[in-house]
């Protein structure tokens, strides 16, 4: 068992196999050795969100691991059409929790539970009009009527295929 | 333990985010009120309703450091507070939102209730974050069903937060890349942050190595590779500009904004494009000729009368080339050219010019503007060349042209056209009446006429390879 210490001071006991998930953990852990009853604190992730991230890592807990290091992106995962049934349903979340969900992922290092957020937040932009991103995202357009106009004809060449 | 940093740390942008510092009483008040000060100062200031002032918005944009002071100092007075900064309580970001206008809520309501109420306020917003939860959930308790349709009206649009604004860059761009062209111009138009992002090099330089000759495995499209004849545009119009063809000047160099826009030239691409690449196969590039010095311009007669079957490998592969360089490369160190001219004689070419100039005519000014014009050439971002190679696949798909005739200025009649050459804007022609012409395409007039040549001129060439500009080739071997 793993002894977690989120950002609030809220201690979490997980699974080993469930930590690891976590590159970070993982790294910690290889460097602390048979530190039985170390804590890793976690000092940028609240127990909130940290308790959402090991639902993640309990579910997906025997999947292969991810290659280690691969930044180049292939075609096929780039796709984000490809979110299966229990990730969707785990990933319905608020804004704002999806958010601090990508932030946690990315610091804790798991790059699936990484990939799925960026790939939830691109399928809320995808197939929108300008104005339908706005106000999904609630953000005010901060262009002249000029500068909107220009980037519109200079966007123009995308939209119709 | 010995805890090893963290891989990837977000940047300091959002620093206030995910490691918020340990929050004191005095600390949220500090964030809020417009003076921000020891505990005992800032419990006594009321809900200030002066807090969406102008003055206190500028307090408000300093708070962060006034905080992070306070909360160094108080830690130690404090243990084990929870946070209580998220992200819409960075002044910064609040700043920016408009909310319900409470102070005018408040100026409605009788005086005794109006203390009460901003009493209720202050007591919350100085509240740690588990103390807000529980007073929340208690006012949610005894909130009766209309009150809660209240509640639920008012959160519905607060519950929207600009993730890619708020994300650190590179994992809005993360996200940004999972979308298509379309999408990525669409989110380009939201707002200026948004464009900063959806227009990133990066992602473009991506979409190009998706699309760019091959299909893209995710949507099943895909875009033409060009020959390098497209990326000495700018270096045409480029010297154009310095005084040889006062017509083209005016129509300057396509920027890359130009070129994703203007419509109709868009239109005229794919026709000149195509009707160059089937007749620039009449002459062999001249770094096929290898040797001591590739680059040299005169090309042997034989190479004229006998066409060598060209498959276009020699000029169709400086994008290509730039394509699978850039692979290795961040975006914008644009190779310029890895195919047949060796790194040494680039300098043994410029060596070679005099000695090259009886056979060749210099049509435009000095080559140190073409060195410029391939300089910028290089910056040409990622997204006008994707844009420049949708339009002209969906223009060759559709087979969409434009037909215009070129008026040589002097001749009474037609001249015979024995070859051509396209250089865009510049169309090079060879003529049976022993002329060759150079036009402008864009503006479609003749800007240039060459005379020196007794008989016919079979053959032309833009000769690029050394700054050079046009090779014109006679009957028998006369290279002019």
């Amino acid at each position: 068992m793993v002894k977690l210490l989120s950002s609030d001071n809220e201690k979490i006991t997980v699974a080993q196999d469930v930590a690891v998930r976590s590159m970070l953990i993982k790294n910690m852990l290889e460097d602390i050795g048979d530190a039985e009853d170390a804590e890793i604190p976690l000092p940028n992730v609240t127990a909130r969100v940290l308790k959402k991230v090991i639902e993640y890592c309990e579910h997906h807990k025997n999947d292969p691991m991810p290659p280690a290091e691969e930044d180049e992106l292939g075609d096929e995962r780039r796709r984000s059409d490809d979110i299966d049934e229990w990730d969707a349903d785990y990933i319905d979340v608020e804004q704002e929790l999806l958010f601090e969900i990508i932030l946690a992922a990315n610091y804790m290092d798991i790059k699936p539970l990484l990939d799925l957020g960026c790939k939830t937040v691109a399928n809320m932009i995808k197939g929108k009009t300008t104005e339908e991103i706005r106000k999904t995202f609630n953000i005010t357009c901060d262009f002249t009527a000029e500068e909107e106009e220009q980037i519109r004809r200079e966007n123009e060449w995308a939209e119709d295929r | 333990m010995s805890a090893t940093p963290p891989p990837m740390l977000p940047p300091p942008r959002t620093a206030t985010t995910v490691s918020p510092p340990p929050m004191t009483l005095s600390t949220a008040m500090a964030l809020r009120t417009p003076s921000p000060g020891p505990m005992a100062a800032a419990a006594t200031t009321a809900w200030s309703l002066s807090s969406r002032s102008p003055t206190a918005t500028v307090l408000a944009r300093a708070a962060p450091r006034t905080a992070g002071a306070a909360a160094t100092g108080a830690t130690s007075a404090s243990t084990a507070v929870a946070p209580s900064v998220c992200y819409r309580h960075r002044p910064d970001v609040r700043a920016k939102e408009p909310r319900v206008d409470l102070d005018a809520l408040l100026q409605q309501l009788p005086a005794p209730a109006q203390t009460q109420v901003a009493q209720m306020w202050t007591t919350f917003a100085a509240s740690s974050s588990r103390l807000r939860e529980t007073i929340l959930l208690g006012l949610l308790d005894a909130c009766c069903m209309p009150q809660l349709t209240v509640v639920s009206r008012a959160i519905a649009p607060v519950m929207k937060m600009d993730l890619i604004s708020q994300l650190p860059m590179e994992l809005a761009l993360r996200v940004l890349q999972y979308l298509d062209a379309k999408s990525l111009c669409r989110a380009a138009q939201v707002s200026k942050a948004w464009a900063r992002l959806a227009n990133d090099d990066v992602l473009w330089h991506r979409m190009c190595l998706q699309h760019i000759d091959k299909r893209c495995a995710k949507c099943g499209w895909g875009l033409p590779m060009l020959s390098r004849k497209r990326k000495r545009t700018r270096c045409s119009s480029d010297s154009s500009t310095t005084g040889v063809a006062p017509a083209a000047s005016s129509s300057g160099a396509p920027g890359p904004s130009s070129a994703a826009s203007g419509d109709g030239k868009g239109d005229v691409r794919p026709a000149l494009t195509s009707s160059s690449t089937s007749l620039s196969r009449v002459p062999a590039a001249p770094t096929s000729c290898g040797g001591q010095m590739p680059i040299v311009s005169t090309i042997p007669v034989s190479a004229l009368l006998n066409p060598p079957s060209s498959d276009d490998n020699d000029d169709s592969d400086d994008d290509d080339d730039a394509m699978r360089a850039c692979l290795d490369q961040p975006p914008l160190k644009r190779v310029k050219r890895s195919g047949s001219v060796a790194p040494g004689s680039i300098h043994g070419s410029s060596a070679a010019v005099p000695e090259r100039q009886g056979m060749t005519r210099h049509v435009n000014g000095p080559t140190d503007t073409a060195v410029n014009a391939l300089h910028r050439n290089r910056r040409r971002n990622w997204k006008a060349v994707y844009a420049e190679r949708l339009i002209i696949e969906r223009n060759w798909r559709r087979n969409s042209h434009l037909v215009f005739p070129l008026v040589p200025p002097t001749a009474s009649l037609q001249p015979r056209i024995t070859a051509c050459h396209l250089d865009e804007p510049f169309l090079m022609t060879s003529s049976m009446d022993g002329l060759v012409r150079l036009w402008n395409l864009e503006t479609r007039t003749c800007v240039q006429t060459l005379a020196g040549h007794r008989g016919a001129v079979t053959g032309v060439h833009f000769d690029e390879a050394n700054g050079t500009r046009v090779v014109g080739r006679a009957r028998r071997d006369r290279a002019h």
